[in-house]
């Protein structure tokens, strides 16, 4: 299984496509701290017009703290897109380009073939997010310091600088467990096809119109979202509540444990039957 | 020419004592800014406390500076909320220009009487458009509340210890304030908001500030 895994991970390097998640990263992180750097508080007057028209506001808004935060929110749309570059090709790349069958004639069960890959996914699912916290932790430090983190999330939350570390860690741990789903998704996805463009594009899809349905029809769904994935990826924001929901973060934690399970044990049986005919 | 006699005299009567009343008002108000105006600089310690429905920050410590007539900065460890201006600041504008002083009684503050002056500035243009000062028998402002044109009203509690000048040890500042939202794409908040109260619906909102340690310049 580590050979597997090496083997998998080697292969996974060599591909260029993968830097181009970390490239995007780099990019947003370096454009939006440059443009907060550049003109912060301009950006920020608007967000504090109303409440500095009551208060004086005493100390920097712009922090290392507060601009991680902001970026967390690339999560939402952007990262899962990233994540399906690389893992929606991965079984079905090989398929196409013929390597997949020569593969499947080394002695190992198809079972670790697929593990080993989907491992090989989660491990640029975990990379490419420590990326993000790391690129932004490092760059805002540099430009504006640390400080207090303000949050603005039903109402105005203050936290002290040594209240955010384990919401950072808590809020990168859950935005990791949604960004494995995504990555559980599209590789179960990749093992149906044998081209690339179909599990990127499909996970894609199924993202896009799982978001706009929760978005539209919330009221009409009500019943039925918390059991929909696309509902707790934004659930790394409970993190920076005053008091935390607990409740509403275990149950994120099962509901994206149960679809990656689910993702991965579909994915898995498919491909233990998949006849490899290219 | 008895009715005229009558009438000259009940007006006059009621003029006279309505130009005393504002007398004592005015030596009130002259008082207790002279007594505000003997306070030297300092420096001493603070602890700040936010009570707003929507706004979540924990107490706040730091040091502030006051420098005479009315200037004050605050050195606070990380992000604060305090008051817009300070409470010498807000009798100053209010008595700097024409205002006319009226003793409206006198009333129990915190335990204590004090004699109530209202104060209404004769420009129109003003700011503040009304002001209420409790004082008490040492020329010390217990409370005040100001109304101004744009900003809304607020009060301003102020409890003394046993400091030479007329330094509080807490001021009580209570204010209007509306609720806010901001675009869920500047905040990331996408999630329903059903919970949350009506936008720009007005509650009140309390800054507590305790001040201990004075440092006399």
């Amino acid at each position: 299984m580590r050979t597997l895994l090496k083997i998998e991970l080697y292969k996974i390097l060599k591909r260029p496509r993968t830097y181009i998640g970390f490239g995007t990263i780099l990019l947003i992180v370096f454009a939006l701290e440059l443009a907060f750097f550049a003109e912060g508080e301009t950006l920020i007057g608007l967000v504090f017009q109303n409440l500095s028209s009551v208060f004086r506001l005493e100390g920097k808004i712009i922090t290392v703290n507060f601009l991680t935060y902001m970026l967390l929110n690339v999560l939402i749309i952007h990262v899962p897109i990233l994540i399906c570059l690389v893992t929606g090709d991965i079984i079905s790349g090989e398929s196409a380009n013929g390597s997949l069958r020569l593969l499947m004639q080394r002695p190992y069960s198809r079972m670790k073939i697929y593990m080993a890959k989907w491992l090989t996914g989660v491990i640029y699912t975990i990379a490419l997010v420590l990326f993000l916290g790391l690129v932004s932790y490092l760059l805002g430090y540099l430009l504006f310091g640390n400080g207090d983190l303000i949050v603005f999330r039903r109402g105005v939350h203050v936290f002290e600088t040594t209240d955010v570390q384990w919401r950072f860690f808590g809020a990168f741990g859950m935005g990791i467990l949604s960004m494995m789903v995504v990555a559980s998704l599209s590789i179960m996805i990749s093992s149906f096809t044998n081209n690339s463009i179909g599990p990127i594009v499909g996970t894609i899809a199924i993202l896009i119109v799982l978001n706009i349905i929760s978005t539209v029809a919330a009221n009409a769904l009500q019943p039925v979202l918390p059991y929909v994935f696309t509902t707790h990826v934004i659930k790394w924001q409970y993190f920076f509540d005053s008091s935390i929901d607990w409740g509403a973060i275990q149950m994120g934690v099962i509901v994206q444990s149960a679809y990656i399970i689910l993702f991965t044990a579909i994915g898995l049986i498919n491909f233990k039957r998949k006849d490899i005919l290219t | 020419m008895k009715k005229y006699i009558l009438l000259i005299s009940f007006v006059s009567l009621f003029s006279g004592l309505g130009f005393s009343q504002s007398d004592y008002a005015d030596s009130l108000m002259k008082g207790a800014i002279k007594r505000m105006e003997k306070i030297p600089a300092y420096v001493c310690d603070i602890r700040v406390l936010l009570d707003v429905e929507w706004i979540n920050i924990k107490e706040r410590t730091g040091k502030v500076y006051f420098y005479p007539p009315d200037s004050i900065n605050y050195e606070i460890k990380g992000f604060a909320f305090l008051p817009k201006t300070g409470y010498n600041r807000q009798v100053n504008a209010i008595t700097e220009n024409k205002y006319t002083a009226l003793h409206l009684g006198k009333e129990l503050v915190s335990d204590v009487s004090c004699d109530i002056v209202k104060i209404i500035p004769s420009d129109i243009e003003s700011e503040v458009v009304l002001g209420q000062f409790w004082i008490d028998k040492n020329l010390n402002i217990r409370k005040m509340t100001i109304i101004t044109k744009d900003e809304g009203s607020y009060s301003i509690l102020l409890e003394y210890g046993a400091e030479k000048y007329a330094v509080p040890r807490k001021v009580t500042v209570t204010f209007d304030i509306k609720s806010q939202e901001l675009p869920a794409t500047m905040t990331g908040d996408v999630e329903s908001t059903e919970d949350q109260k009506p936008l720009g619906e007005k509650s009140k909102g309390s800054i507590v500030i305790y001040y201990s340690n004075y440092v006399f310049k």
